[in-house]
């Protein structure tokens, strides 16, 4: 999953670069074609508490990580480019990227 | 005082009434849209807009600032007086980055397409500080006097060609998705204008050195000549006018053209001359615009009595070979201006469209004819042709037109045409869509080229046609125009002689000035390599050299044309004046260095002018006695 994870913030990270840097306005239909593994990566997260995060605390993520996704699903059925941009890179991101750094942790802690 | 009225205060110091505007609009606009205010995760005001069924958000609510901070850091520096376009007012964080991103003062042009979103701008964002660092021009839709062609005279103020590789734009995010017609208008208009300062500056360096020989050439022609706008005395409003251009659909139906004689105001583009006369048709007045034009197209014993509708830096061959009635019109160069106001009569100029069939079009616009037909004015390559048979060959070759751009046609589907000839297609579409709006209707313009390129709001008909429906009223425009007495009296002309054997004296006045500008901006270099520099000098020499300066402008009948003789070293000069140095030192040198250049062409320039015009002045005066 984590390689899937990777993929998933590379993916998102292109896009945000595009709209951010090359303001490039096709986010929407470029997060449309990565549903299938945004989904995919909501399921994972909040089937268990992997991580054994403090139960108050991953039920808090888990009601945020919603909120992003609704937000993704609402941006994309209006259209709305600038909720979209908001909702992946200052929301989802900020997910995958937490799971990737302690991925690195750990790979970290064996190199040790 | 609230912010909404502190900035009403900031916007009419330096646009008067706007405030009166924006009150008067508030109380008239009709909501489009709803404004819903939010708020983000970090506790900042931010705005969704609904518009018919759609919502859409104008700012982040998890980050508010990083998406207009990399904007402004992707747009990177901006040299003083760079024009920056913005399309929204709605997220004003990427207004706020940019004026305090920006050290330089530059120009940054608002366009707001929501009157409901301008005024959320204004109850919430304090602007004076940001009115006092930048130039801020905003374009509000609905706001009084601010209308799309208030808007393009503005970009073209702003947008001039050395400014051109300095300019930004942005729509804000969302913008194009709740307002798409205004996001491409805004587009199209930045798009227009590069384009048409492009082809301005390009025509202006192709013609810069036979221009201004041209002119100081045919100036002479006016003591005697008459003024476009004194054919409004003597042309009957009610006949049709009709523009002969030498396209290659003229080759069709250019024997119709004898029923129209007495009929119309038969008026042919330079390179239709021939072709007409060899088919036994007179037109009633013949045009010329371009400065390189050859005499060979219309040297023929019959063309020469023809009355002329001329721009005054025409090829002045063609002006010398001609002896008939010369008609100019105002084209702005000051040397001719001083002789035109002297003529009792209104002051006027013709769109020129960039074409000479496009001047012609206007021309016939302007003194008052509210039916135009146009013949051969196909605006394309129709049949793989550039021009009709007998313009510059008797009959015209085929060309290979791969690659040509194509466009809808008249008769065929689609023609191929070229980039400069679809530039004056597109000048007619709006030209005629502006008068149409203009005169509301009562104006009429039928296409009879039959063939060529479609011209948007004209009606299609063959010249057959449109003679039998619109030729109905007999016209005797020679006789019209033989009751016209030339623009000046005897008193005026006198003075006009002796304006014009002034002028040789005010190119070398300007020379000499030049030259006294060149040395102080030689002081100048000499204040700024000094080890310690001293700043009251440095100030002196600048307060001399800006009163040189203006001295040479004053002198703006010779200095007119001396300028525009430089195009391309003015542009290097100017473009150059967009780079920032880093000290006072630095830019003092530089501007020493520019200055030296410019005013070295200027003497240099002035005094070949003057030699050139005294000499022809003296060669005239001979030929007179």
């Amino acid at each position: 999953m984590f390689d899937k994870i990777e993929n998933l913030y590379q993916s998102m990270y292109q896009i945000s670069y595009g709209y951010l840097i090359e303001q490039k306005r096709d986010n929407i239909k470029l997060i449309k074609k990565i549903i299938p593994q945004i989904q995919e990566f909501v399921l994972w997260f909040l089937e268990g508490n992997r991580f054994e995060i403090e139960e108050e605390l991953y039920q808090e993520m888990q009601s945020y990580l919603l909120q992003v996704l609704e937000d993704i699903t609402n941006a994309i059925a209006q259209e709305d480019r600038v909720l979209l941009h908001d909702a992946v890179a200052y929301g989802m991101m900020e997910y995958l990227k937490m799971f990737m750094d302690s991925k690195r942790e750990g790979t970290e802690d064996v190199n040790i | 005082m609230s912010i909404f009225e502190e900035n009403l205060k900031a916007l009419s110091a330096v646009y008067p009434q706007m405030d009166q505007l924006i009150k008067e609009a508030k109380e008239k606009i009709e909501p489009e849209i709803e404004i819903i205010e939010e708020t983000s995760y970090s506790g900042e005001r931010i705005i969704k807009i609904k518009k018919e069924d759609r919502i859409c958000y104008l700012n982040g609510k998890r980050n508010i600032e990083e998406p207009a901070q990399i904007w402004v850091e992707t747009v990177g520096h901006l040299a003083t007086n760079s024009p920056v376009f913005i399309m929204g007012l709605g997220n004003p964080n990427y207004l706020k980055k940019l004026v305090e991103g920006m050290e330089n003062r530059i120009a940054i042009i608002i366009y707001e397409p929501s009157f409901q979103i301008f005024l959320d701008f204004l109850e919430h964002v304090p602007l004076q500080r940001w009115m006092e660092k930048h130039l801020m021009v905003f374009w509000v839709k609905g706001l009084e006097g601010l209308d799309d062609k208030a808007m393009d005279d503005i970009i073209k103020r702003i947008l001039r060609y050395e400014t051109l590789r300095h300019y930004r734009k942005l729509i804000l995010p969302n913008y194009d998705v709740l307002f798409p017609e205004e996001a491409v208008s805004f587009l199209r208009m930045i798009n227009e204008v590069t384009k048409d300062v492009t082809v301005n500056y390009l025509t202006q360096m192709r013609f810069a050195n036979v221009s201004i020989t041209n002119l100081l050439d045919n100036v002479k022609y006016l003591c005697d000549g008459f003024k476009t706008t004194q054919l409004v005395k003597v042309i009957p409003n009610d006949i049709p006018g009709i523009v002969v251009a030498a396209g290659p659909s003229l080759n069709k139906n250019i024997q119709e053209l004898k029923k129209a004689k007495g009929k119309a105001l038969i008026i042919a583009v330079d390179t239709a001359i021939k072709p007409l006369l060899a088919a036994g048709i007179i037109p009633d007045m013949f045009t010329i615009v371009d400065g390189k034009k050859p005499l060979d197209l219309v040297q023929k014993e019959s063309a020469k009595e023809i009355p002329l509708v001329t721009a005054i830096n025409a090829n002045s061959e063609i002006l010398k070979y001609h002896t008939g009635m010369k008609f100019f019109y105002n084209e702005g160069y000051a040397i001719a201006e001083q002789i035109l106001v002297r003529a009792d009569w209104q002051y006027g100029g013709v769109d020129t469209g960039g074409s000479v069939a496009t001047s012609a079009f206007s021309l016939l616009y302007k003194i008052g004819l509210t039916r135009i037909i146009l013949v051969g004015q196909d605006l394309a390559f129709t049949g793989n042709r550039s021009h009709a048979d007998g313009t510059f060959e008797k009959v015209m070759k085929e060309e290979n037109t791969a690659g040509f751009i194509m466009v809808e046609g008249n008769v065929e589907k689609e023609v191929p045409t070229t980039a400069s000839l679809k530039i004056y297609l597109e000048w007619y579409d709006k030209y005629i869509e502006d008068i149409l709006e203009r005169e509301k209707g009562c104006f009429r313009v039928i296409n009879a080229t039959e063939g060529g390129a479609k011209i948007k709001n004209t009606e299609i008909m063959t010249l057959h046609d449109a003679i039998e429906k619109e030729c109905t009223k007999e016209v005797d425009i020679q006789e019209c125009l033989g009751r016209l007495s030339p623009m000046l009296d005897e008193e005026s002309r006198k003075w006009a002689v002796e304006y014009l054997d002034d002028i040789p004296d005010k190119f070398f006045q300007l020379a000499g000035d030049a030259k006294k500008a060149k040395k102080l901006y030689g002081k100048l270099d000499k204040v700024c390599n000094k080890r310690n520099m001293d700043s009251k000098e440095y100030l002196s020499v600048l307060k001399k050299i800006e009163k040189s300066i203006k001295k040479i402008e004053s002198n703006s009948v010779v200095y007119q044309l001396v300028n525009e003789t430089m195009v391309g070293q003015r542009y290097v000069l100017l473009a150059e004046q967009f780079e920032h140095e880093d000290s006072v030192q630095a830019e003092g040198k530089e501007m020493a260095r520019e200055g030296m250049i410019y005013t070295k062409y200027v003497s240099e320039i002035a005094e070949l002018f003057g030699e050139y015009m005294k000499e022809l002045r003296e060669k005239e005066s001979l030929e007179e006695k």
